[in-house]
């Protein structure tokens, strides 16, 4: 099943061109790594798919429906989107903040309290259930954010047709939390649920994605398996940076690594 | 807030006793008013300590509602221009209309000027922040500022060719008082305020996810420019109503939901009644004291308010880290 759908698709939000032609198609249980340099449209892309920048040409489906065709409340329950920056200022709880994700829900307070639970585990954010949200490092708040969106699109059986958007889900966060925020997007993807996501680490994505778009000053560079789409070349070309490329020896993924 | 009520009740210029109180508000259910207590209670103190209350809480929700769109918790209901375009609606009226100024006619004339200028200023403000991608708060904010300033400087050149006694009734005015209080103003005023405390509350959980973010509100399924647009209506409504009744009264609006945040957090499921409730608490404290202090003479409340208001809110600057607001 298709969930995620892009054809020829082009944005001009401030009169120039920002993205062109990128198309891509993404199902189920899939996860889609987007890198680029700094400012080649990643973030653009993901604020094109949730709907804050309109297409200008080609076109966008979500679950084969163009996203007007979707009840708000209905897409928000299929689509969540972790931004880089949370501009949140208000001292609200953990909790508060997390059952925020499930404002589009009408499961109940039992329901929403045992999806709380969930994410919670699933993003190390236990131990901080009570605390003050303008009280945490940033690295705190970037999991309690994560967790929001997890329970944004939770449900108990399965996640098939769900939508996840995530930039830089693990800019500031340490090895252990990089490592368990892989693993909580692995399982989440494992019950069927589809990822983009953007990592500037390489390495990481490597083992994370099922395949990867590359973009270059809005241009959709490169896209397919990471192992084929990492190559010297491509981070000469695009990075212009200098890298050997090595299998790694327990996922046998790429690994990059500097000169 | 009944012990408010009855305290406000109680107190004034002619001190009465917790038995006159009863008995009083006994005789005026009932219909008699021939006791002197009985003509206190019912014809003065009532309409005047319900008026309190119902311009309080107005104020108090109005206040933690605009905190909340403008995600900023220094914001006031003045800042979108309401306040401002109010006073310059009365002048306009008490400068243009000496003549005919007399009695309650007087009143509800100034009274209509003020409403029709606060929402006049409100939508001014709203249609400028407004384009074809939505509403933005950043330039609402700035254009509050700048038609706060506009009608500030239109007030002052009506105040400049105002003579004595039109400068004497603006500035009282602008003091803001609860003297005018009457049966058909404390009708009109709750029926007004009335549609807004239960409209406001409808919008906590929408609030709440503005706190996010515009984008994030968004995500999350909340038609935002809907709701920005009724927000912004229902408190020009509300604020527009207070001011038009019972003047400009200073900080109610700010400190009030400030209060109320530090006792039971931001979440507006809580923060949108409680601070109705705490601003309604809040007015009548303040008249009551606007009434005792110099009695017979009476203050204008709004001298009260901001000064109980402003110490307190300057505390807060100072301590607000302790209970984790930043930015």
């Amino acid at each position: 099943m298709s969930v995620l759908s892009l054809k020829n698709a082009c944005t001009a939000p401030w009169g120039a061109e920002l993205l062109h032609g990128i198309s891509l198609d993404l199902a189920a249980g899939n996860i889609l790594g987007l890198v680029g340099p700094n400012g080649a449209g990643k973030t653009s892309l993901l604020n094109t798919i949730v709907g804050d920048i309109p297409l200008r040409r080609g076109e966008l489906l979500l679950t084969n429906r163009p996203p007007e065709n979707w009840p708000r409340r209905e897409l928000a329950r299929s689509l969540a989107y972790l931004p880089q920056l949370s501009l949140l200022n208000f001292p609200y709880t953990v909790e508060e903040v997390i059952l925020l994700g499930r404002s589009p829900h009408d499961t109940g307070s039992t329901v929403d309290r045992e999806v709380l639970q969930e994410v919670l585990q699933l993003t190390d954010t236990l131990a901080l259930r009570g605390r003050l949200y303008t009280q945490l490092s940033g690295g705190e708040k970037q999991r309690v954010q994560l967790a929001r969106v997890f329970a944004q699109i939770w449900q108990a059986d399965s996640l098939e047709g769900k939508l996840l958007l995530l930039d830089e889900p693990t800019a500031a966060l340490d090895i252990q939390h990089q490592q368990s925020t892989a693993s909580a997007i692995r399982n989440l993807a494992g019950r069927g649920c589809a990822v983009v996501v953007v990592i500037h680490d390489f390495n990481s994505i490597s083992a994370l994605a099922d395949q990867v778009v590359v973009l270059d000053n809005g241009k959709q560079v490169a896209h397919g398996n990471p192992r084929e789409v990492f190559t010297e070349s491509l981070f000469a070309n695009v990075f212009s940076a200098d890298v050997v490329i090595i299998e790694h020896p327990c996922h046998k993924q790429a690994m990059i690594i500097p000169r | 807030m009944p012990l408010c009520i009855f305290l406000g009740l109680a107190s004034g210029a002619i001190p009465l006793s917790s038995t006159d109180v009863i008995d009083g508000l006994l005789h005026t259910l009932s219909g008699d008013a021939s006791s002197q207590s009985a003509v206190i209670i019912g014809q003065l103190r009532l309409p005047r300590v319900l008026l309190a209350a119902v311009m309080g809480a107005t104020l108090g929700m109005s206040g933690a509602a605009m905190q909340g769109l403008f995600r900023n918790p220094l914001a006031d209901p003045s800042l979108i221009g309401v306040t401002a375009g109010a006073s310059l609606g009365a002048a306009l009226v008490i400068v243009s209309g000496s003549g005919y100024l007399q009695g309650y006619l007087g009143l509800s004339l100034i009274s209509i000027g003020a409403f029709t200028g606060g929402v006049i200023a409100v939508l001014f403000v709203y249609r400028l922040a407004s384009s074809g991608n939505g509403t933005s708060v950043a330039t609402m904010l700035l254009a509050g500022i700048a038609i706060t300033a506009l009608a500030g400087a239109l007030g002052s050149l009506l105040e400049f060719f105002a003579d004595n006694e039109m400068l004497r009734r603006i500035s009282l005015w602008k003091m803001g008082g609860l003297d005018g209080a009457n049966y058909p103003r404390l009708f009109m005023a709750s029926a007004v305020s009335g549609i807004v405390l239960i409209a406001l509350p409808r919008y906590a959980s929408a609030l709440n996810a503005l706190l996010l973010g515009e984008s994030e509100a968004r995500h999350l399924g909340i038609d935002v420019n809907r709701v920005k647009m009724a927000l912004i209506i229902w408190v020009a409504i509300g604020v527009g109503t207070s001011v038009a009744m019972v003047g400009t009264i200073a900080f109610v609006g700010l400190v009030v939901p400030h209060m109320v945040r530090m006792l039971i957090g931001p979440n507006h499921n809580f923060l949108l009644p409680a601070s109705g409730l705490a601003g309604a608490i809040l007015l009548i404290i303040a008249d009551t004291l606007s009434r005792i202090l110099i009695a017979p003479t009476e203050l204008p409340v709004g001298i009260i308010t901001a000064i109980i208001g402003v110490p307190f809110f300057i505390s807060l600057l100072r301590n607000r880290h302790h209970y984790g607001m930043q930015g």
